[in-house]
């Protein structure tokens, strides 16, 4: 699940905006994706005539695209949702919660890892059977 | 030659500014402790359970995810893993934040509240994954 904590200014709040407008077409994590996927080169283009600009190229339907984005209709949705992340203590970005268990920072895959690992022995601890994947998983028996 | 008036100024005239600074301090000392003890007629009984979340400010890794959101433990508290995580499991638990409003804790008794994941997951707009999945993650961020 992913929600905006847009916090780093204008540029922050347009592009929250344009993940919005985005799923209005159902391509939010196509545009999720894409932003991430290059931020050298999409962080110049963080405005509305730069997100318009690179609508087709994630198949978004520019037009709809532009109209949604210069309509600044989901303004206020982006800012609320930063209240709602500022409200729990969060103060930078990225921030995960997985489960309850709250991550900051863009950490190692090993962190998300164990702490997934963790949840899911924690679960099945109830019946006893603990599987990731179809893999065991937790600390292995003795002998083996 | 004596000026008559210094003359008849008495010792304790050039004492006067001491005195006044005293009686001012003393007038400040009192009037701060007087506010001190009045907070619970100025602060109001009812806290949203939105503003006890906005002031659980969560660690890099922490548990919250048996954090019960109205819980005035949460508050200033949300550091201490292992009494959030204990307040999640009973909302009229005593609190040393209680102790001084027992009305509170009472009202949170009464009325069931979200935990963390619960608040969080209250207004996602952008879920991708199975609904029944064991895991779930939830991402903060900001597309700059």
């Amino acid at each position: 699940m992913y929600k905006n904590f847009a916090i780093l200014g204008p540029e922050s709040n347009i592009a929250a905006e344009g993940g919005e407008c985005a799923a209005e077409q159902d391509l939010f994590w196509e545009y999720h994706d894409f932003i991430f996927a290059d931020q050298a080169t999409v962080r110049s283009a963080l405005n509305e005539e730069g997100l318009i600009a690179l609508a087709a190229d994630i198949g978004l339907d520019v037009d709809a695209f532009g109209e949604c984005l210069y309509s600044k209709r989901y303004a206020s949705t982006v800012q609320q949702q930063a209240m709602s992340v500022q409200s729990l203590g969060v103060r930078g970005t990225p921030g995960f919660v997985i489960n309850g268990v709250y991550i900051s920072g863009a950490q190692p895959f090993e962190v998300f890892q164990q702490v997934i690992e963790e949840q899911l022995v924690a679960l099945g601890a109830s019946d006893g059977n603990p599987s990731f994947g179809g893999q065991p998983i937790g600390p292995s028996p003795p002998g083996q | 030659m004596i000026d008559s008036s210094e003359s008849n100024q008495s010792p304790h005239s050039a004492l006067l500014p001491l005195y006044m600074g005293l009686a001012f301090l003393g007038t400040l000392a009192v009037g701060l402790i007087l506010g001190f003890l009045a907070r619970p007629l100025i602060i109001p009984d009812q806290v949203e359970v939105v503003e006890v979340v906005a002031t659980a400010a969560i660690s890099p890794v922490q548990s919250v995810a048996q954090a019960n959101v109205a819980s005035p433990d949460a508050e200033n508290k949300a550091g201490d893993v292992a009494s959030v995580t204990a307040a999640g499991t009973d909302a009229g638990a005593p609190s040393q934040a209680g102790d001084d409003q027992p009305q509170q804790a009472t009202d949170a008794a009464a009325v069931p509240t979200p935990t963390i994941m619960e608040f969080l997951m209250s207004d996602a707009r952008h879920i991708q994954g199975a609904a029944d999945a064991p895991v779930t993650i939830i991402e903060f961020s900001d597309f700059k």
